[in-house]
């Protein structure tokens, strides 16, 4: 998704830095000119033209990247060595009494 | 083959296996409903980033919670902090292994809400540090992420469920039992 200068220069001005940020991921709300409001990670590549800055935003990610406590087999490697684990110890531990 | 299977159900560690199976299942059957996700899923998760947000602001007040999203206000860092990422699954096995465990209810129930505070504490430290990883370099990020948090929940929860079993007065056999009665 690409948005034109006009798009932005609100939000980049109301940054204060004027434009200066070049190819950086940055958390960005911002409206287009049909007036959808858009919220995500956003990657800015600020180049300098001879009229001057031209700044393209590309929505990297849709969104911030979510943290999962635990990958898919991660989970299932959790799940089957706790279970094994403590059967062993539930086992052990009435045997030895 | 089928008399061993039987025998094999019967000792304590197959008792142990079976319960613990129910039990999970049970869970994440539970959580897995549109009821669950409505009323507890998703507001613990948005409460999850809230407190996170609550105890950063105590060193750094630079830091906002956006609905489920936790981020910096000048938009240089931030984590999404979705239904997986709430550590309910972990506290789910966890609770599952607890209450499977030979013991009486009332010390399976207070090893369980010990082990869920304890994995919360440890999920939320994880939260902040990933929002400020996910400031800095992205590849450590990753790395953070993806190998050193997965391999610290998955010890911490073996850490908590050992040591609260370590501390469960010993079943006798059955054997002994009959043999005494």
């Amino acid at each position: 998704m690409t948005f034109t200068t006009a798009d932005l220069s609100a939000f980049i001005l109301s940054r204060g830095d004027g434009g200066a940020i070049s190819d950086v991921n940055l958390w960005a709300t911002t409206a287009n000119a049909d007036g959808y409001t858009l919220s995500g990670l956003m990657r800015y590549t600020t180049t300098l033209a001879t009229s001057g800055y031209s700044v393209m935003v590309t929505n990297t990610a849709g969104a911030a990247p979510a943290i999962p406590t635990l990958g898919e087999w991660a989970m299932i490697l959790f799940g089957a060595v706790l279970a094994g684990a403590a059967a062993l110890y539930v086992q052990r531990r009435r045997l030895s009494v | 083959m089928f008399d061993r299977f039987k025998a094999g159900l019967k000792s304590p560690a197959g008792q142990f296996l079976l319960m613990f199976g129910v039990l999970a299942f049970t869970l994440f059957w539970v959580l897995a409903t549109p009821q669950a996700a409505r009323l507890f899923v998703q507001p613990f998760t948005q409460g999850l980033v809230h407190v996170s947000q609550t105890l950063v602001a105590v060193f750094d007040s630079r830091v906002v919670a956006d609905g489920d999203i936790l981020r910096f206000n000048d938009g240089r860092g931030a984590v999404q902090v979705l239904a997986g990422c709430n550590a309910v699954e972990v506290c789910a096995l966890l609770i599952a292994a607890v209450f499977a465990y030979p013991t009486t209810f009332v010390r399976s129930a207070i090893g369980a809400v010990i082990a869920v505070l304890a994995l919360q504490t440890v999920n939320l430290a994880r939260i902040i540090s990933l929002l400020y990883l996910s400031r800095g370099e992205p590849s450590l990020f990753e790395f953070f992420h993806n190998y050193v948090w997965d391999a610290m929940i998955g010890l911490e929860g073996m850490v908590l469920f050992f040591t609260w079993a370590h501390f469960q007065p010993a079943q006798q056999p059955q054997a002994s039992r009959e043999v005494e009665a």
